[in-house]
């Protein structure tokens, strides 16, 4: 039995080895797509811990006072941060391939932006024929 | 909750702010025109509004609707009954006269709106500069507004919706309407996704505050009422030729 278990993980961690590295993936395993530009708005260690923050301040900002900056705008996230593989498609939100999504189902925190907000640019809806 | 105090704040600062500009300036009227810059937040130095000549209002004609749908993202999805609807073009008929009058009817944008007085959570309010809108971050879905509102303006969302446009985010579970297409404004842009369909040129977007726009100009020579003008609540979007 111990035999079968042993020849069984064999089989099993070169199948999956491929998918824990590979350059969408960083150190943990965690997936994370390729951005567009060239930094984000904020080194990557303010971002993972503030990013919600930042969101929350330029929502009520957007919302209440009409100020579409682009800084700390969803919509610039999403521009920059979903962007189309090889055959032209992005991941969509609920994929664990989402820049959004590969965190957050990693971390058991639902997010519901994508309930209302699109979730992928413009470029992309128009592609699909969907807008004019 | 910061910004809905200070919503209440606005309030009792503009009735402050009368008060100080009587005693300083009896008599002179200060007017600067200056365009927002795209960091700065809005004021009440601007009221957005509508003006529509239902002489000019085609029939059979619904470019406005169509032009509202594309502009926003909105998608037929299981028919009029249940889908949103930002503009919808009305038909009447005077019973003496016979006269047939038709007009696109959306958010009236109130001075006094109904639907922010009602909303329980604050979702509905109006903007600085007289844009009626709905928070959908805290908007529950109660629909009381659509109840409140005189005009039938508002929808709810009862689908999950897809592939929404930057600009414009729409969700199930909140109510939505006319937006004035506040994100042109914001761009500076000074008109509507309806005004710029219209054939006809039915529809005239502008300030109700300069006296120097063409809606305040045309208004001044023609003059425009409000729907169901009884309920005084001073309306952003305002109709000629209805009083026959």
């Amino acid at each position: 039995m111990r035999f079968a278990s042993f020849l069984f993980l064999l089989w099993v961690i070169p199948l999956h080895a491929g998918e824990l590295t590979g350059p969408d993936r960083d150190a943990n395993g965690n997936i994370v797509p390729t951005p567009k530009g060239e930094a984000c708005v904020e080194p990557a260690e303010v971002m993972r811990r503030e990013h919600m923050n930042l969101l929350l301040h330029k929502r009520d900002q957007t919302m209440y006072d009409g100020i579409r900056t682009k800084r700390a705008s969803l919509n610039e996230c999403i521009d920059c941060h979903v962007t189309p593989d090889a055959n032209g498609k992005t991941a969509r939100a609920d994929d664990e391939t989402f820049f959004c999504s590969s965190c957050h189902i990693a971390a058991s925190v639902s997010i519901d932006c994508f309930d209302c907000h699109g979730d992928r640019p413009l470029d992309m809806i128009k592609n699909s024929g969907l807008q004019k | 909750m910061k910004y809905i105090d200070q919503y209440r704040r606005r309030f009792l600062g503009t009735a402050s702010a009368a008060f100080t500009g009587l005693s300083i300036a009896p008599g002179i009227l200060l007017q600067t025109v200056h365009a927002k810059a795209v960091d700065e937040a809005v004021t009440s130095q601007y009221r957005w509004g509508l003006l529509i000549d239902t002489n000019l209002c085609d029939p059979g004609c619904t470019d406005c609707v169509e032009a509202c749908h594309q502009e926003n993202g909105i998608r037929e999805i299981h028919g009029p009954e249940t889908d949103a609807q930002w503009i919808r073009k009305v038909t009447l008929k005077h019973k003496k006269t016979e006269h047939i009058l038709n007009m696109p009817v959306m958010c009236q944008h109130c001075a006094e709106p109904p639907c922010v007085d009602v909303c329980p959570t604050g979702a509905s309010f109006k903007r600085a500069d007289g844009i009626v809108l709905v928070d959908k971050h805290i908007c529950i879905g109660c629909r009381y507004c659509m109840m409140a509102c005189p005009y039938k303006a508002r929808s709810f969302i009862h689908e999950k919706l897809s592939d929404q446009l930057p600009h414009a985010p729409r969700g199930k579970g909140t109510v939505e309407a006319c937006t004035l297409c506040v994100h042109r404004i914001d761009r500076g842009e000074n008109t509507t996704a309806c005004t710029q369909a219209c054939p006809n040129g039915a529809m005239t977007f502008g300030d109700l505050k300069d006296p120097q726009s063409q809606i305040s100009k045309k208004l001044a020579e023609h003059g425009g009422r409000e729907l169901r003008a009884k309920l005084k609540l001073d309306t952003g979007v305002r109709y000629q030729g209805i009083s026959s």
